[in-house]
């Protein structure tokens, strides 16, 4: 799990610290007027100076932002509450409760939130609990709708199935797989609204129908800091609003890191063409690789331990490869030995946990993760092996081939469409279809086809022939061979030895994290070297 | 202890009416003690018909027998029916919730069958040492997640899911597609050992050359699926 980053945290720990502490060490009377300091700029005495009434504004501004912090943080509390929920009963109980549920979503969201907002703080002038139910009455639909849509694509998926399969009940799939799906998802909307509660709590008593004026929120005193500013007092205003952008700022970077706790899924194989900066080279280094169309050097990759807690786990153990261009690369080895993780960091689709050290040169300019990452869809594309969870779901296949071909500046007519994917054997009613329409081996296909259209020269094909007939096989085989012979590099990682010595020109063994063997296919094929080319090799009891 | 479909239709749900249907009358029938290989080009509907079998996925028409009990496709089907049947499934990415440990994975069925809400690796620490053995995956891995291991090793734990209730019928799909051919012959291997301790068991499977050496019998989807009554058809 990736840590959240330090600063964010850091601030908004001691604006918590100062916004509890402050008002507490220091008890100011709201009320108590000092006339004989008014307006007095920052100094020894007034920290952050005082206002028109000779208030201490560092004091000051400390309860407003407890005030503001307890009202937002019950504000998003109450808010998530309903909208999880509504969420919940709308994908739990579907029908008629569903579709109530939804058009009060959209009838809510249909209201202006700050005139909701205000009606109801009208209602009852002044009173905190009145703001808190304003805010939450109003920012409650964006949750209901997240956890509905989570909840329902989580109810289709492979595993609930299999679970239902296996004779689960309703209880244990919403306690295994749907509620531990949408509780990240709560959480991330309970810091998403903190800021934006902040911001509303600070509107509506910034317009003067929030709380009393005697009492102190972020809001009332950027309304107090209106007057004092034509006067020349700039810290009535620099001192809360700067809170006020510090708290906001903070809370929002809470969830940027929240987001990346822990991949999910694996990220899609064909991004729209990579927009990164230029990767740096060097001169040296592209000298020695240039011959490779991709060479790594002592690549070493690492996972942390699955516990958190003792030494990460290494994966690669300084793999050296080379794939020579305009080739079919074979990478053989046994499962586990690394094959795929190899081409997810030669393509910068690492998941975010994993890091890796070492050399890795594409055409001859040595990478770093952002450059491979940068590669990808222009120099280098993957196409992965269950390539059924990797299409599109929501696009047709001849859709996803149009978007491929128009981000790699090709005609992308529908009719352009069909001859990319005739190649691999998609004729135009399956090309019409979504991803779920297709066969395993059909998806597969079509994968491979969109991988060829992003006319990337170094192609990188993971397991393409686990889901299809011999047949099929074939078609491939003829389609990468072709490609091969149009100088693209193909790489490829099967299991398939009879497709492996049928098509390949260089064979690479890797074994526990390492290339043991490699070399022409036919020396490697007919004469292992290594023992663990020879137990790959070796016919299955 | 066996397996039989009769009759069995399907047509893809918002298919355009008058389209085709992709199972017509498929007819099937595996012993105990058997095992069958379902075999067919892509796109022949492998996928549905073992979905069918599994109860997965509900027919148009016909009836789908386990140990016995016949089921039409409306019947309601009891817990302990589903506990007897094990399946693995195409994509083991797509089948193992990426939030579960992998020895979580491996004993949901036991959880299942004793009414747990979630699963309790640590009530079955025997039973998960055995089936990971079982299924050569190091004991190490069981604590990761399914996004730490390979697409192999994962398949491998979906298989160890699938046998974890030593189930009467045993239904794959593709089981040994991510595999190296040392862990195809000892997967392989296993289903003939199940089926041998008296399962019906029913692999789809592209795999030409290892599958029919432990199959009883092959089956072509392209032979089974016609229609019951051509002539009743305008």
């Amino acid at each position: 799990m990736s840590r959240p980053r330090p600063l964010p945290v850091l601030l908004l720990a001691l604006a918590v610290l100062y916004a509890v502490l402050v008002p507490w060490l220091q008890p100011l009377d709201p009320r108590a007027v000092d006339l004989d300091a008014v307006l007095r700029a920052p100094s020894g005495d007034h920290f952050m100076g005082t206002d028109q009434l000779g208030r201490d504004v560092w004091i000051r501004s400390a309860q407003a932002l407890r005030m503001s912090l307890l009202v937002a943080l019950l504000a998003s509390a109450f808010s998530t509450l309903l909208g999880v929920g509504v969420g919940l009963l709308a994908a739990w109980r579907g029908g008629l409760v569903d579709r109530i549920a939804m058009r009060l979503v959209d009838a809510t969201n249909a209201l202006p939130h700050l005139l909701l907002a205000v009606v109801i703080v009208a209602l009852w002038r002044g009173q905190w609990w009145a703001i808190v139910l304003s805010i939450a009455l109003t920012h409650w639909t964006q949750v209901a709708r997240i956890v509905r849509a989570r909840l329902l694509s989580e109810r289709t998926s492979d595993y609930v199935r299999l679970a239902r399969a296996s004779g689960a009940g309703t209880a244990f799939i919403w306690f295994t797989h749907l509620l531990p799906a949408v509780a990240p998802q709560a959480a991330i909307a309970l810091v998403l609204q903190l800021p934006h509660a902040i911001w509303h709590e600070s509107s509506l008593s910034f317009l003067g129908v929030g709380l009393p004026p005697e009492s102190a929120s972020l809001g009332l005193l950027l309304e107090d800091a209106r007057g004092g500013l034509l006067s020349g007092a700039w810290w009535l205003l620099a001192f809360p609003a700067g809170l006020l952008v510090l708290v906001s700022w903070s809370t929002t970077s809470l969830i940027d890191s929240a987001g990346t706790v822990r991949p999910r899924r694996r990220p899609a194989p064909f991004p729209a063409k990579a927009t990164g900066s230029a990767p740096q080279e060097t001169a040296a280094e592209a000298d020695r690789a240039s011959a490779a169309a991709i060479a790594v050097a002592d690549l070493s990759l690492w996972f942390p331990s699955a516990t958190g807690a003792g030494a990460d786990t290494q994966v690669l153990k300084s793999l050296d490869y080379r794939a020579e261009p305009g080739c079919i690369n074979v990478i053989l080895g046994s499962s586990g030995a690394g094959k795929s993780l190899l081409l997810r960091t030669l393509t910068g689709l690492l998941p975010g946990d994993a890091r890796f050290t070492g050399n890795i040169a594409v055409n001859g300019r040595t990478l770093d993760a952002a450059g491979l990452a940068a590669a990808r869809g222009t120099e280098t594309v993957l196409v992965p092996g269950s390539a059924g969870t990797a299409l599109n779901p929501v696009r047709t296949i001849s859709a996803q081939m149009r978007q491929t071909l128009r981000a790699s500046r090709r005609p992308a007519s529908p009719a352009d469409a069909l001859e990319a994917l005739e190649a691999a054997a998609i004729d135009e009613s399956l090309a019409a279809r979504y991803p779920h329409e297709l066969s395993g081996g059909q998806a597969q296909r079509a994968a491979l086809a969109l991988g060829i259209a992003t006319g990337a020269r170094i192609l990188l094909v993971d397991e393409p022939t686990s889901a299809l007939d011999a047949a099929t096989t074939g078609i491939l085989a003829e389609l990468l061979r072709a490609q091969a012979a149009s100088g693209t590099t193909v790489i490829m990682v099967t299991h398939d030895l009879e497709l492996a010595g049928g098509i390949a020109d260089h064979v690479a063994v890797l074994e526990d994290g390492l290339v043991v063997e490699s070399g022409p296919a036919a020396r490697v094929l007919a004469n292992p070297a290594h023992p663990a080319t020879g137990s790959l090799l070796g016919t299955p009891a | 202890m066996s397996l039989e479909l009769a009759g069995v239709c399907y047509t893809h749900p918002g298919a355009a009416p008058g389209t085709r249907p992709l199972l017509e009358g498929v007819g099937l029938e595996i012993g105990a003690g058997e095992v069958v290989g379902l075999g067919a080009p892509s796109g022949a509907g492998k996928t549905t018909l073992l979905g069918l079998a599994a109860l997965m996925v509900r027919a148009d028409r016909g009836t789908v027998s386990i140990n016995g009990r016949t089921f039409a496709p409306d019947a309601a089907v009891p817990r302990r029916v589903r506990h007897g049947v094990g399946v693995v499934l195409q994509s083991p990415r797509a089948a193992a919730d990426p939030r579960l440990r992998l020895e979580s994975l491996i004993c949901a069925p036991m959880s299942i069958r004793d009414g747990a809400l979630r699963p309790q690796p640590r009530r079955y620490p025997e039973r998960l040492a055995e089936l990971a053995e079982l299924v050569n995956l190091e004991p190490s891995l069981l604590r990761r997640y399914p996004h730490q291991v390979s697409d192999g090793q994962l398949q491998r734990a979906m298989v160890a899911r699938a046998l974890a209730l030593d189930p009467a019928v045993l239904i794959c799909d593709e089981p040994t597609a991510q595999l190296d051919a040392r862990n195809t012959a000892s997967i392989l291997r296993l289903l003939a050992d199940r089926a041998a301790a008296g399962s019906a068991v029913l692999i789809a499977s592209h795999d030409g050359a290892a599958l029919p050496r432990i199959a009883h019998g092959m089956v072509d989807l392209a032979r089974i699926n016609r229609p019951a009554d051509p002539a009743g058809r305008a």
